[in-house]
């Protein structure tokens, strides 16, 4: 049995997993939906794909070669908004692991994600009109759009989704719109979608990098009777964007998180020093901890470690956490554990002070 | 002491950062003290977050023991912490005793409160470590199980005592198979104390064994059966010769019981292995199948006279299939409360049942093993086949240093019968290199070691035989079919048993220890194969193949007990010796004899011998010996006609034995022709393992041919049947012949003697006076002497 074969696959019918996999900069998260009654009846889902060179970061193709060694296939991919860190390495992921349906935004996004953007055009190109689906807010279970725009329905196995974002499309091309300016454009229409599932329900939110102008104006009052979700993936990892403007904007948005009530919080980010946007910002995780307590917050990079997350039929959800995964897919390990001397807060003393030599006033002579 | 953290500085790094990072479990405060600990809280993480307060102690054999881990009632203060660290392991598990959550109702924690979840070895890659994150992980997901319900699967079978908090430490009872007989649903079930410690220098409390003797019950139909039984060699009682013995004789056996030789317990059947439980609330509800009451009215019929007294104690016995489906028998004892324990009068039974039983709570598991011939020589599995073993019969000739451990060996190997020859007494100084000590002075040697071998294996059947064998001839002593090993070291009293085996056709195997037992000599002798104990002093002078081993003059005499001189040697060399002997021994028996049937053993540096080899060789009998040089192949003849006779009298009744005597004579090459055969006569005595010919009869039988053969027709030897499809000659039937040769009434110094299967299969053997007996050629196909 391979690593994967055995961290990812349940060993029972009926669980639905989410695997946050810990990729660095960006999001990469594998669902693994049940489908039928047996122990080999699973959907997998791949939801958004960030494969670049970061140090310890999942090989997804490294890794989805191993899980389908024996048995299962990727079925679907599916993207928040198509910025490098969410759809990174998918056209290799096609090519060499495969898949047949796409759902996406169905935004363009700015050149600087032109030639990744590139490779999502490719898989789109290649799964067909009839496998590509578009994401759109709605208020009805299980809603998808059709390449040609139709509402359709549409299962995904056993569990059931809801997409709250985006509430619109940009296609559109401004002249002069500069870079940032259409990243926030596309950020505020992002991709946002809850699963479900169990009889007792239990629920995922994943957000994308969806910002303060996306749930304020877009979701939370949209949505705000179906907002509540056991584990909240930390949009745009653990950007103060979901709260705030910028730095400086007093007017901190919390009605969102408020309604959201996660008892689990997922930030996908690597440690704060190795992000270059200085992910996760400081003043969005003293925002999160009013919301959630310390122990259920998990940072992957911290570590770094893989999330992965199990709601059984009965709605009985179990979170925990994952090193194999990266031990045996990581790139450029330099996971021993040790002479880790970044944010390990207020046990660092405790544990170097276990370790190092304690020296006291022996005379010489 | 060098602390393990100065020895391992690397191992307390990784798992100080693995402490101080891990996901699972929040570390509050980690110290290294004399010990090296960390205190903090498991977390689970369901529908909320969930926190276990733990303690995790790392012992002194870190890294190459797991550490332990204390589940903890709360937290503790970091200065509580620190103090705890200051201890050792054996003071710390007193001090934490107080703060330790005890889940009673749960397997895999120790009675000490350390959680036993891991397995740490494994026979196929060895030892290996873990690192405190499986760990961790694995009481993460034991913890899990609280909340859920759902525990880890047990990688391995741990016997179900194992897991209570309360193990009674002075009782331990073992039970036969009969004990799981399924027929019986509930009933009584009695041991028999075979073994009584008190209390002593390495044991604070007295201990007592107990063996399972007699287990009656109710059937499905309510109907009382007993199994049968019969009683463990090791159990003597006056009065008592039987189970039922036991079971009918009420005053006896309550003195037994009082006296504690005796252990009695009522015990029910239920359906499935229960969860370990601390009360007899939950004992009585598992009787009950999960209902209280149901237990109550289960158990009331048979505890309420004896709980009516409210006795300090009380036994309670579950019969249940284990998680393998394998059934197992457990013993409870259940202690008095002390507040609650007025005695009720005149309330209706029920009442004072109920009364009764609450002044009881704490359950100690008692240590229970099912005890089988076959369970019991598991571990001896393809080295000492217990299947083939057990078939045979040794005698240990001398049962001395060498002899006794010789004896313990067979005995462990389940060697069916073993029977001890030695007619010394154990002097105080001996047990220095025996096997039984002090205890046994002045017992007869045989007598001691018999004893021990019964306690270390009680389904041998050990005989004693205290006589000096110089005196008494070993055919009535030894059982036929039977091999011997003597180690006796004295060359007239071996010189004797070899006479006496050779002549006897019995294999004997002889063990010495040489130079201060830093050189074994070990031989073999099947007569007529290989050198016989007279033809080894024979080549000892001349024969190149004979290695000679000098005396160490550097080594002290001493005299023995006999004031014979001996040298010194100590129990290291002579066990070695002995277990030698007995492997060289156990391999014959199970495989075959080998080719070689001299092994010579030595320590040091010998002329021919490399120091911790084994030297193995043959030696031929000795051309010259008297006692193996000396067959002449004679053809015994006997016409059709002659043998049918003799057929058709066993296919008469083939269940005893019959026979007669031969008449015949010798021809000119040497020839014996049978020419007649007697009947057994009309008062010849038949039995089935018996046969005595009819003297008169026969007498006149060969009077009535000599004269009509014009005295050419005489005795020729002896004929007889065997009721089974064994053919060679028995002990007595050896001892009459050798007789026969002997006596001067018989004229005749080579008795044969033909024996037959219970099929009629013949066989012939020759019985030379003085000399070993032999098989000789027969020759049936003549049709008559015409």
């Amino acid at each position: 049995m391979t690593v994967a074969e055995k961290i990812i696959k349940p060993t029972k019918a009926g669980v639905f997993r989410t695997v946050f996999l810990y990729t660095g900069q960006g999001e990469s998260t594998l669902l693994v939906i049940p489908s039928g009654i047996g122990v080999d009846d699973y959907k997998y889902v791949l939801l958004d794909s960030d494969r670049d060179k970061e140090t310890n970061e999942i090989d997804l193709i490294d890794m989805f070669k191993d899980l389908f060694k024996s048995k299962g296939k990727l079925e679907v991919f599916i993207n928040t908004h198509p910025h490098n860190d969410h759809i990174g390495g998918i056209k290799d992921v096609y090519d060499d692991i495969g898949f047949s349906e796409v759902w996406h935004s169905n935004h363009q996004p700015g050149p600087k994600h032109k030639d990744k953007y590139e490779g999502l055009k490719y898989v789109i190109d290649k799964v067909g009109k009839e496998n590509e689906y578009f994401l759109l807010g709605t208020n009805d279970l299980n809603k998808v759009r059709s390449s040609e725009d139709k509402e359709i329905i549409k299962k995904l196995g056993n569990i059931d989704f809801q997409i709250l974002s985006p509430a619109e499309y940009l296609c559109d091309e401004i002249t002069d719109e500069n870079q940032d300016t259409r990243d926030a454009r596309i950020h505020e229409q992002c991709g946002v979608i809850k699963f479900t599932y169990g009889s007792d329900p239990k629920s995922i939110m994943i957000t994308g990098d969806s910002d303060k102008a996306a749930w304020k104006d877009h979701i939370t009052d949209y949505y705000v009777k179906n907002l509540s979700s056991i584990v909240l993936s930390a949009s745009h990892h653990g950007s103060r964007t979901f709260f705030k403007v910028d730095e400086d904007d007093k007017d901190v948005y919390e009605k969102h998180i408020e309604n959201i009530k996660p008892t689990y919080l997922i930030i996908s980010a690597p440690k704060q020093k190795d992000s270059p946007h200085g992910h996760p910002h400081d003043d969005a995780m003293e925002l999160y901890k009013k919301h959630v307590s310390e122990d259920g917050i998990f940072h992957l990079g911290e570590e770094p470690f893989s999330v992965i997350i199990d709601i059984d039929e009965s709605g009985l959800i179990e979170v925990t956490t994952d090193k194999e995964l990266i031990e045996t897919y990581g790139k450029g390990n330099d996971n021993d554990g040790n002479n880790d001397d970044s944010d390990n807060g207020k046990f660092k003393d405790i544990y170097i002070g276990s370790q190092t030599t304690r020296l006291d006033d022996k005379p010489m002579g | 002491m060098v602390h393990w953290f100065k020895r391992h500085p690397k191992h307390l790094a990784i798992e100080s950062s693995k402490l101080a990072h891990s996901t699972d479990f929040k570390e509050l405060f980690q110290v290294r003290e004399n010990l090296f600990i960390s205190h903090g809280n498991i977390v689970i993480r369901l529908d909320k977050i969930h926190y276990f307060p733990i303690l995790i102690v790392y012992p002194e054999a870190t890294p190459y023991t797991l550490p332990l881990i204390y589940p903890l009632k709360s937290s503790l203060s970091n200065n509580q912490v620190e103090e705890l660290a200051k201890l050792n392991t054996v003071d710390l598990a007193q001090k934490i005793h107080p703060f330790i959550e005890f889940y009673y109702n749960l397997r895999h924690q120790n009675h000490s409160g350390v959680l036993c979840i891991l397995e740490w070895d494994s026979l196929d890659d060895g030892s290996k470590f873990y690192g405190i994150d499986s760990i961790i992980k694995r009481i993460r997901d034991w913890h899990k199980g609280l909340i859920t319900g759902v525990f880890p699967p047990d990688s391995q079978e741990v016997e179900f005592y194992s897991h209570f908090n309360f193990i009674d430490p002075q009782n331990k009872f073992l039970y036969p198979d009969t004990f799981l007989n399924k027929t019986i649903l509930e009933g009584e079930a009695y041991g028999v104390r075979f073994a009584y410690h008190p209390k002593g220098q390495f044991s604070n409390f007295e201990r007592s064994s107990y063996f399972g003797c007699l287990i009656v019950g109710k059937n499905r139909s309510g109907i009382y059966e007993s199994i049968d039984f019969s009683l463990p060699a090791f159990f003597f009682e006056e009065g008592i010769s039987n189970a039922t013995d036991l079971f009918s004789k009420k005053e006896l056996l309550d003195k037994l019981i009082q006296s504690r030789k005796l252990l009695k317990t009522f015990w029910f059947q239920i359906s499935k292995e229960p969860n370990p439980f601390k009360d007899f609330k939950s004992l009585i509800t598992i009787v009950g199948n999960g209902s209280y009451e149901a237990g109550l009215k289960r158990m009331m019929p048979f505890y309420l006279s004896e709980l009516k007294k409210i006795p300090k104690y009380i036994f309670v016995a579950v019969r249940f299939p284990n998680r393998k489906g394998i059934e197992e028998f457990q013993l409870f004892i259940i202690v008095k409360n002390k507040e609650n324990s007025t005695i009720l009068l005149n309330t209706p039974d029920e009442e004072t049942f109920k009364h009764s039983v609450d002044a009881y709570e704490k359950v100690y598991a008692v240590q229970c093993e099912r005890f089988s011939d076959e369970t019991y020589h598991q571990r001896n599995m393809g080295r000492a086949e217990r299947v083939i073993l057990a078939e045979k019969s040794i005698n240990v000739v001398g049962v001395g240093a060498l002899g006794s451990e010789i004896a313990d060996c067979l005995n462990k190997a389940g060697v069916g019968n073993i029977c001890l020859f030695d007619n010394q007494e154990l002097k105080a100084h001996n047990p220095v290199r025996h096997l039984a000590g002090i205890d046994h002075t002045g017992f007869p040697k045989a007598i001691a070691v018999a004893d021990i071998l019964n306690n270390h294996n009680p389904f041998v059947k050990v005989g004693v035989n205290c006589n000096n064998i110089n005196l008494v001839d070993l055919n009535d002593l030894f059982l036929d079919g039977s091999i011997s090993v003597s180690s006796m070291a004295d060359d007239n009293t071996e010189g004797f048993l070899n006479e006496r085996a050779v002549i006897s056709n019995k294999t004997v195997y002889y063990s010495r220890a040489l130079r201060g037992g830093k050189v074994a000599r070990i031989f073999r002798v099947i007569p007529g194969r290989d050198a016989c104990f007279n033809c080894l002093s024979l080549h000892r002078n001349g024969s190149p193949d004979f290695i000679r081993i000098s005396d160490d003059e550097n080594l002290p005499i001493l005299r023995n007990e006999c004031n014979n001189p001996i040298r010194p040697a100590s129990a290291a060399d002579l066990k070695l010796i002995s277990s030698l002997t007995s492997r060289i021994v156990l391999d014959e028996l199970q495989n075959g004899v080998s080719e070689n049937n001299h092994w010579i053993w030595s320590t040091e540096r010998l002329p021919g011998l490399e120091p911790f080899q084994l030297h193995q060789q043959f030696i031929e009998p000795h051309p010259t010996c008297y006692y193996c040089n000396h067959e002449k192949k004679v053809t015994v003849i006997i016409p059709k006609e002659v043998m049918r006779e003799m057929q058709v009298l066993i296919s008469q009744n083939n269940e005893i034995e019959t026979g007669g005597v031969l008449a015949g004579k010798i021809d000119e090459n040497g020839n014996i022709i049978i020419t007649k055969a007697s009947g057994p006569g009309p008062n010849s005595t038949k039995t089935s393992s018996k046969f005595q010919k009819d003297i008169q009869y026969c007498q006149k039988f060969l009077d009535d041919l000599y004269i009509q053969s014009d005295k050419q027709i005489a005795y020729i030897g002896e004929w007889h049947s065997h009721p089974n499809n064994n053919n060679n000659p028995s002990g007595t039937d050896i001892k009459s012949l050798t007789e026969i040769a002997y006596q001067k009434e018989y004229l005749t110094d080579i008795p044969i003697m033909i024996i037959f299967s219970n099929i009629g299969e013949p066989s012939c053997t020759i019985h030379p006076a003085g000399k070993r007996y032999y098989h000789a050629n027969l020759n049936t196909e003549v049709d008559s002497l015409a």
